[in-house]
């Protein structure tokens, strides 16, 4: 059976490029996709060009080409990201960590009472978190452009990771600020709502931050043996 | 194949099935393989196979292992312990499914 060269492999690679796939681990897929039926044209056809079996081969994806692959796919990762984040959350209102929980907002609460100036100090602990959640995003675009650099290559999960599958415009802090108002004294009901708010919000970023996203890095290397030597 | 809106709910399943019969598969391979059991009644179209078999790692029904052959990467797929119960359910659900079209479409005569 006539096999594709490592040239034409190559060449295929950058054919996906061409049609908006960007990602090399969706590309990978694709390239064996067309590879196979590439090869299984020529078993029939041994005098079809290259570029005529892959012409024959693309039109098969339909209209949209690869385009409904890769939203479909970002939106799986997306979803299977914030599914693992849910996940990890519901642990801290279960026992034993509930406490842990708990004993967090009841802290927070009984800190913010004793403070006068409980705005200020509100929107300094949203600037801290703030600046923890940029810390890792920059980190996180640091080591990207570092991999592509070295490499040539981008993947769609660590874009995904970056992403925070979906909640980095919602994890952002920095959106809730002006509804602060400096003006106003805050009543118990009100440090009580901010103190579990900001309690749940530190989780879902430390949770999203520090257990989903270094899982699905180590979910991700083990299936892709070339990312794991990143 | 005759009407490709009447196989379409059925794809999940399909894959399914193919995964717990085979240790693990790729996505050419599987459209190969339902090609060839359909007689080509069936061509599972790629633009459906690879959103299915992403929507099924994302739920954690399949793994997925990435093995240089030839002089390329492939991406297997295999069923996870989740898959597996999974396949039991649609099966079944597929099977009721068929029982019922038939007793719709070929009623039993009766002769009381």
């Amino acid at each position: 059976m006539q096999r594709l060269t490592e040239l034409e492999i190559e060449a295929l690679y950058n054919f996906t490029k061409k049609h908006f796939v960007e990602w090399y681990d969706v590309q990978t897929e694709l390239v064996d996709h067309l590879a196979n039926g590439i090869e299984e044209q020529w078993e029939e056809k041994p005098n079809l060009t290259f570029d005529d079996a892959l012409k024959i081969e693309f039109k098969k994806f339909g209209v949209f080409g690869f385009s409904e692959i890769v939203e479909e796919k970002t939106s799986a990762l997306e979803k299977y990201y914030r599914k693992e984040v849910w996940n990890c959350l519901k642990e801290y209102f279960k026992f034993p960590k509930i406490i842990l929980t708990f004993f967090s907002v009841w802290a927070l609460f009984k800190i913010l009472q004793l403070i006068e100036n409980t705005s200020y100090v509100a929107v300094g602990l949203m600037v801290g978190v703030l600046f923890y959640y940029s810390i890792f995003l920059g980190k996180e675009g640091v080591k990207l452009k570092k991999i592509q650099k070295k490499t040539g290559k981008k993947w769609l999960f660590e874009n995904v990771i970056t992403q925070l599958g979906g909640f980095v415009h919602l994890l952002n802090i920095g959106i809730y600020m002006p509804i602060i108002n400096f003006d106003k004294q805050w009543d118990a009901l009100a440090i009580l709502s901010f103190s579990g708010c900001l309690v749940i919000y530190s989780l879902l970023l430390y949770v999203s931050i520090k257990v989903v996203s270094p899982k699905l890095k180590a979910k991700f290397s083990k299936e892709h043996p070339e990312y794991k030597f990143l | 194949m005759g009407n490709s809106n009447l196989y379409k709910g059925s794809l999940t399943t399909i894959i399914l099935k193919l995964l717990n019969e085979n240790d693990k598969m790729y996505g050419y391979e599987i459209t190969q393989k339902v090609k060839e059991l359909t007689k080509g009644e069936l061509k599972i179209t790629e633009g459906a196979l690879y959103p299915s078999l992403h929507k099924l790692e994302a739920d954690g029904l399949l793994d997925v292992e990435v093995m240089k052959v030839d002089n390329r990467l492939r991406k297997y797929y295999k069923l996870t312990p989740d898959g597996t119960k999974e396949t039991a359910v649609k099966l079944a659900d597929l099977e009721t499914y068929i029982k019922t079209m038939q007793a719709l479409v070929t009623p039993k005569l009766r002769f009381d």
